[in-house]
């Protein structure tokens, strides 16, 4: 089958390339989720002189109103008006005459301009000025009919809710549903797009972050595990972290390709260690990324000129990048093929996530999504040959009842180092544990561990007259 | 205003919008005669029959749009002297202006801004 790209290059992907020919799409979602937006946008971007668009108003938003916001859109092209893009108001058949005679004239215009793509905004309103849902379920069969004939794309336009799509006549007619929602979370709105019917084709389901900007609507498709089989293979190859004390610990160094929590109160040294593993990793030649969320890049850029390490001249010779992203507007969907592109575009080999935490944060709305989306993380960084260390914040001091925000993460990596504080004599001192090292024999014991400006991170000796 | 002008003026507008044409009627019915045309073809008939001192067109008009209404008229040596003022929702004043349209308002209607270009382009005539 024949498919046609909405040329929104998340929409294709999810819909496995595109839309296929023909077929009848009712896009649903209540007011303001980017109904009219979308499909202004996929025919604007799709219509041309021998495979014309044919939008039809009816009486939910009128024409001159439509015409002028959707114009503030880059997608817009005012050169296709009239040409390419045909626009006509069937508003005053619905002010007079019922929903019947509303779909024989879109019938007839639609047999009149011959279009590749027809949008009916909004769609909806004919059943609600039908005489019964027996006839509308007729007059929406009829224009389904109509349109099967014909090469037509089409897209009719509803202010459905979720609720509505599983009853509706609309929802059983037509060939494809795409939803779109608008949610607050907390204090802010989640906008979002989900596939609920696509005939004759595969889709990625679920929800997918949508955005509105001045280019028009934008989708990023819901992060997902790489498609099986994972290419990364266990070498065996141990990579020194250069953190003094830290490899011996497992043997060498830590696995190549491998996933490694580092978990820990606040104030234990998180930062500080992955930073030292990125950059020890830069200076032996191994690109590395550091993706923070918490200390932008100059608060980063002072802690390392402290130990000792210029960043901006292992920037300079592309050994490292800095991404910075704000927590407080963190989309994980969005945020996720942005940062594979600076991982890919320096073909980074370590990468450090500090912290997952915030992806906790950012993903509140649905518990399962926050382990989905750090399980395909680390399968994207295995893809890659990547050697990963995650920072989680620890919520429990001074105890062996470990809480974890990252807690169940810990399945997911294959290696855990944990910092703690404990009380010996009276002083805290800061301990570290490798808890987990899958695929390799690791120590077991309570090393206490130093940070200084001279000497950077130094796990020492078992620490002795331990009190936990 | 120009010496030729018949008296009232006579204006037609091109306009689909009903509510559109009836706020026109209210602004304009005092100083000028109008007529009015839903659709492209009709324009381009009453632009011949009405014979207008000026032509008021949106450019989403159904069977032919503004642009190519406007082209079609100062194709036609019968209607190519008169004024077109472009007055649409649409964002397209160098397209009008490449079309043979001699001024361009954006909606919606600013009535002193309205009648202001309208008197200009009639002292034109």
């Amino acid at each position: 089958m024949r498919r046609i790209s909405t040329r929104i290059e998340g929409l294709d992907h999810i819909l496995a390339g595109g839309l296929p020919e023909g077929c009848v799409v009712l896009i649903a979602g209540v007011p303001g989720s980017g109904k009219t937006m979308l499909a202004n946008q996929i025919v604007f971007n799709n219509a041309t002189l021998e495979n014309k668009a044919l939008v039809i108003t009816t009486i939910s938003e009128p024409l001159a109103k439509m015409v002028r916001f959707t114009q503030e859109y880059a997608f817009f092209d005012v050169n296709k008006i009239g040409s390419a893009v045909i626009y006509e108001d069937i508003s005053s058949d619905l002010l007079n005459q019922n929903g019947e005679t509303a779909v024989e004239r879109i019938t007839k215009l639609v047999q009149k301009h011959n279009p590749a793509f027809l949008v009916v905004d909004s769609f909806k309103i004919l059943s609600d000025l039908a005489e019964s849902p027996a006839s509308f379920r007729r007059m929406m069969y009829k224009l389904v009919a109509t349109l099967a004939t014909l090469p037509c794309t089409a897209f009719l336009i509803g202010e459905y809710e979720t609720s509505d799509l599983n009853t509706s006549a609309e929802f059983v007619a037509v060939d494809a549903v795409i939803e779109l929602r608008n949610q607050l979370l907390g204090l802010r709105d989640y906008r979002s797009l989900r596939v609920a019917k696509l005939r004759g084709s595969d889709y990625v389901s679920g929800e997918h972050t949508l955005c509105i900007t001045n280019q028009g609507v934008m989708i990023f498709p819901r992060f997902v595990t790489p498609p099986c089989p994972v290419t990364y293979t266990v070498t065996g190859e141990q990579v020194a972290t250069g953190i003094k004390g830290l490899d011996e610990l497992f043997g060498k160094g830590i696995l190549r390709g491998t996933a490694t929590l580092v978990a820990g109160e606040p104030g234990t040294g998180k930062t500080v260690t992955s930073l030292h593993f990125l950059l020890n990793g830069a200076q032996a030649g191994e690109p590395g990324v550091y993706i923070s969320f918490q200390e932008d890049p100059s608060q980063l850029k002072h802690i390392a000129n402290n130990f000792g390490f210029d960043i901006d001249e292992l920037q300079q010779q592309g050994m490292l990048r800095m991404f910075y992203t704000s927590p407080v507007e963190l989309n994980v969907d969005q945020h996720a093929p942005l940062m594979l592109r600076e991982i890919e575009a320096l073909n980074a080999q370590r990468v450090v996530i500090d912290s997952i935490t915030d992806f906790q944060a950012s993903t509140s709305r649905d518990t399962d999504r926050y382990f989905n989306y750090v399980y395909a993380l680390v399968q994207h960084f295995k893809n890659l040959s990547i050697t990963s260390f995650f920072t989680a914040e620890m919520s429990e001091m001074f105890g062996t009842g470990i809480m974890m925000t990252g807690v169940g993460i810990s399945h997911i990596v294959d290696n855990v180092i944990l910092l703690r504080y404990v009380e010996v004599e009276q002083l805290v001192r800061r301990v570290l544990t490798v808890l987990k090292a899958r695929g390799s024999a690791h120590s077991t014991q309570v090393r206490e561990y130093t940070i200084s400006e001279r000497g950077g991170v130094c796990v020492g000796k078992p620490l002795s007259g331990l009190r936990v | 205003m120009g010496a030729n002008l018949k008296s009232p003026p006579r204006l037609l507008i091109g306009e689909r919008d009903p509510f559109m044409r009836d706020l026109l009627q209210r602004v304009l019915a005092e100083q000028f005669e109008v007529e009015y045309a839903a659709s492209g073809p009709v324009v381009l008939e009453k632009a011949k029959s009405f014979q207008p001192d000026l032509i008021i067109l949106e450019i989403l008009l159904p069977e032919l749009d503004g642009f190519q209404v406007c082209q079609q008229l100062k194709d036609n040596p019968q209607t190519a002297h008169i004024p077109v003022l472009f007055f649409s929702m649409l964002l397209a004043e160098h397209r009008a202006t490449q079309v043979g349209g001699d001024a361009f308002l954006i909606k919606p209607l600013r009535k002193e801004q309205f009648l202001k270009e309208i008197e200009k382009l009639l002292k034109k005539n």
